[in-house]
Order: C-alpha cells, then sequence, then structure tokens
C-alpha cells in the first residue's frame, strides 16, 4: 500500500449556489504566476520551466487525440509558444495554468484532427480511460492522476462515452447525438451531470457527505 | 442577467467543446457582451475538464523536442523582433519566415541536441527505472479498477468523532483492491493512525493505515482479503494498526456497497 502525495489542497470557499470557486485543485498552483510574469517579461527560461512542469501532460493530451506522434509534438510546441506570446494576457483569477494549458493544447489538437480528417475521419479508438497503457515514461503528477482516474469511476460509461466523442474526439452536442441515437436533450443533460459528478468526486464540499 | 437564461446551459457543453459551431459563435457573442454569469460557469466547467487529460498515461515527449521548440522560439523572436515592446495593430505578425537554409541549419542543430540529450538524460532514466516499475504496477491496477466491469464507488461520511470529514472508495471485488480519497479528517496525535476496514457479514477486516495531511486529506491504493464487503468503516486506531478494530469510528460508508446508478447500460453496452 502507497499513500499518494498529490492531494487536493484547500477547501474552496463557497459561493451561493454552491459551486466552488476555484477549479479542483489538482498539482500545485504555486509559482504559476511568476511563472507566467517571467515568460511575460520575455525571460526564455520560464518557457523551459513551464515546458518541464506540463510537457508531459500536454504532449499526452495531444497524444491521445490526435494519435500520431509527430502530430502531437507539432501541437505541443504550438501550444507552448502560444503560451509565450499570450503570456501578457494570461489571468490567474480566470483559471489556472494547467487549465489554460490544456484548454489551448485541446483546442488546438482538435484543431489539427479536424483538419487533416476532412476527408476520413480516424479510425475508432477506445475510450481514454480504457485504452492500454503505453510505457510510461515520467513518474511525477502520478498522485494526481490516481486521484482523477478514482474520480472518472465515479462516472457511468454513459457518462464517459459522452465526455470522451466531445473532449478526445471533438464531436459537437449534435454530432454524439446522431452517433448514439440519443436525443439531443439527453446528451446534454447527460454532459452536465458527467461534470458535475466529477467536479464532486474531486472536490467534495466539506458540510456535505 | 438580460438574455442570459438561453446561455444558462451552454457552459458545460462549451468546456468540453461540444457546442456546435453557431453554437459557440452565439455564446462567445454572449460572453463578449459581458455575461459575468457565463464567464463563472464557463471557467469552472472548463477546470473541471481540463482534470480529464490527468487521467491519461503520461507520455513524455520525444527527446530534444523541448529543445527543438526553444529554437522555433528563438527564430520566431527573431524574425518578429522587436517582440513585445511594440504593439502591432491591425496585423498579424507572420509567425513562420525564416527560409529554408536557417530553417535546415536550426533542424540540424535541433538533431545534434537531440542526440547530446539522450545520452545525458540515459543515466537519470536508468535511476528512475526501478521507481517506475512501482508505479508501473500502481498505475495498471488503477486502470484496471477504473474499467474492470465489477468495480463500484461508494461515499463515506464522517461520523461525530469527525464531522466534517467526506470522501469515497471505488472497489473491484474480484481484484480485493480499491482506492480511497478521504478529505477533512482531522489530524491525529502522534502514536494514532487511521485504519481502513472491509467489513463483510460484520466481520471487519483490516484495509489499509493511513495518515491525514495538515488539511485532511489522504488517497490511498486499499487491498483486503475480503471479497464481498459490504461496508467500509475508518478507526482509529494506535500506530501500526490493530487486527481488529478497537477504537471509534471515524468514517463509513453512506449507504451499503453497490454498483453505479447506470444500470441500463452496463450490461448492454460493449465498447470497452
Amino acid at each position: 500500500m502507497a499513500t499518494l502525495p498529490g492531494l487536493p489542497r484547500l477547501p474552496a470557499p463557497e459561493r451561493a449556489d454552491g459551486l466552488t470557486v476555484s477549479p479542483p485543485a489538482i498539482g500545485s498552483q504555486a509559482a504559476s504566476a511568476d511563472l507566467v510574469g517571467e515568460m511575460a517579461r520575455g525571460e526564455r527560461s520560464a518557457l523551459e520551466r513551464l515546458y518541464d512542469r506540463y510537457g508531459a501532460l500536454v504532449y499526452s493530451l495531444a497524444l491521445r487525440i490526435l494519435g500520431r506522434p509527430a502530430d502531437a509534438e507539432e501541437v505541443v510546441q504550438e501550444v507552448f509558444l502560444q503560451a509565450w506570446r499570450d503570456a501578457e494576457r494570461y489571468d490567474a483569477a480566470r483559471g489556472t495554468l494547467r487549465t489554460w494549458l490544456v484548454t489551448l493544447a485541446r483546442t488546438r489538437a482538435i484543431d489539427a484532427l479536424r483538419a487533416a480528417s476532412r476527408g476520413a475521419r480516424r479510425a475508432e479508438v477506445p475510450l481514454a480511460w480504457d485504452a492500454p497503457d503505453p510505457e510510461p515514461t515520467r513518474a511525477e503528477g502520478i498522485g494526481d492522476r490516481e486521484i482523477v482516474v478514482g474520480a472518472i469511476a465515479h462516472l457511468s460509461f454513459q457518462q464517459r462515452e459522452v465526455l470522451d466523442l466531445a473532449y478526445y474526439q471533438g464531436f459537437t452536442q449534435t454530432e454524439i447525438a446522431a452517433r448514439t441515437g440519443l436525443p439531443l436533450g439527453t446528451v446534454k443533460t447527460r454532459i452536465r451531470s458527467a461534470l458535475e459528478r466529477l467536479r464532486d468526486a474531486l472536490c467534495p464540499r466539506p458540510d456535505s457527505p | 442577467m438580460i438574455g442570459h437564461q438561453p446561455f444558462a446551459d451552454w457552459s458545460a457543453l462549451a468546456a468540453v467543446g461540444a457546442l456546435d459551431s453557431d453554437e459557440r459563435q452565439r455564446f462567445d457573442a454572449h460572453l463578449a457582451v459581458g455575461c459575468a454569469e457565463c464567464e463563472r460557469d464557463l471557467a469552472e466547467w472548463s477546470a473541471v475538464a481540463a482534470v480529464l487529460p490527468v487521467a491519461l498515461p503520461a507520455v513524455e515527449p520525444p527527446a530534444g523536442h523541448r529543445e527543438r521548440m526553444m529554437a522555433r522560439l528563438d527564430a520566431e523572436t527573431a524574425a518578429s523582433a522587436p517582440p513585445r515592446a511594440v504593439p502591432i495593430v491591425g496585423r498579424r505578425v507572420p509567425r513562420w519566415r525564416w527560409s529554408g537554409a536557417v530553417a535546415a541549419g536550426l533542424a540540424l542543430a535541433a538533431a545534434l541536441w537531440g542526440l547530446w540529450d539522450t545520452r545525458s538524460t540515459l543515466e537519470h532514466e536508468r535511476r528512475a527505472i526501478a521507481r517506475l516499475e512501482q508505479e508501473l504496477v500502481d498505475q495498471r491496477l488503477l486502470t484496471s479498477l477504473v474499467s474492470g466491469k465489477d468495480t463500484v464507488a461508494a461515499p463515506l461520511a464522517g461520523t461525530p468523532t469527525a464531522a466534517r470529514a467526506g470522501g469515497w472508495i471505488v472497489w473491484s471485488p474480484s481484484r480485493h483492491a480499491g482506492f480511497i480519497v478521504v478529505h477533512y479528517l482531522p489530524m491525529l496525535p502522534p502514536g494514532r493512525q487511521y485504519q481502513l476496514w472491509a467489513i463483510a457479514g460484520g466481520n471487519p477486516a483490516p484495509a489499509g493505515l493511513f495518515d491525514v495531511d495538515e488539511v485532511g486529506h489522504a488517497a490511498l491504493i486499499v487491498s483486503a482479503t475480503v471479497e464481498q464487503p459490504d461496508r467500509f468503516a475508518v478507526t482509529i486506531e494506535p500506530r501500526g494498526g490493530r487486527p481488529s478494530p478497537t477504537g471509534p469510528i471515524a468514517m463509513a460508508n453512506v449507504a451499503p456497497i453497490d454498483g453505479h446508478d447506470h444500470s441500463a447500460g452496463k450490461k448492454s453496452t460493449q465498447s470497452h
């Protein structure tokens, strides 16, 4: 048995509607603002440190979406270079550095996927969380991964499926409805309930069971 | 907020990229006029969605990738100097505007860098292998736990001993193993430790010992000899644990261990 590091940190302050103000705080956000500040001032080494911290995460995401290492490498470089160019515009109050980078990366990777597959879409891929493990080569962040894997285990198969179709395969709700034969309203509800359950598993409110 | 209502449900969809393109444009326009509520919701759901890739098996970019990126940065900076001080209005700075010769030179430099980098990291990687092997075992277990057909998840709640505590357990009966996350458990005095029990038919079997950090969090892989536990409980025990519970119960699951609430598709869907 192992005690695992990298747990969600302090309870987030409550809002009246019950949503938490801060996102699930997976991973260290300490010094993130400094890092971006240094990038905005043109300090080259700050980009290297950003890459060292998030390169594997961004690459894993791009590889999951695009499938081909060469395509993923290209997207990762674009993402970090865009982060460099846009560092002045990063606002820590609106989201963590990791959220910012992951969102950038997902958008770019999906754009690349769409551009590459206008003619033929990629062959079916297994759900992200059921995919066989490539040989992992990085140890850091393993505690975070376990937390998130455990949280995803709270989702039903149907919830995981809609998230996978949207997030990793780039299908819109209308496309998901067409593919799965579900009513559009069900797709909407399922996506929302999946995110709600994920949030609650990651960041339970202190006063609720 | 006037005009907010039609968009109230769109933030979650936007966060996972599920809005159709015309919807996304309308939503962006709505955000642009300053709907604070939607902006806040979108930020929140985006943060939740951005957690998803953390669950992916972490794959390191290939050796030399970072150096190639930095070479691109330098080329870009040189091509668009001065890069930051002068705001350029009305036109985009072309990103790739180097000659073929410069590009070829950079590619060669990057390749050489990659070689050097590979050699220098070899030793480091060798040292990490033993550690990785153990972590690989843990990762495999977790991945199999999540994809296992019999895996169940159950919330845990604090007793009056730890009223604020909460958490959950994921359990695979066939593997006799699971994963527990707890929050807001009080820190214990030295000499005491939390002990998890898997209880079947009233008989508790020890399932692991743990400490919490300063904010009461802990997460750990647990295993027990029990096949079909109907309850889990956490008690406070002397450090090192006891073969059967002696101390007060701090947490227990609120409902009997049960499957996911997705009975509709659990058997019928075969996309694994």
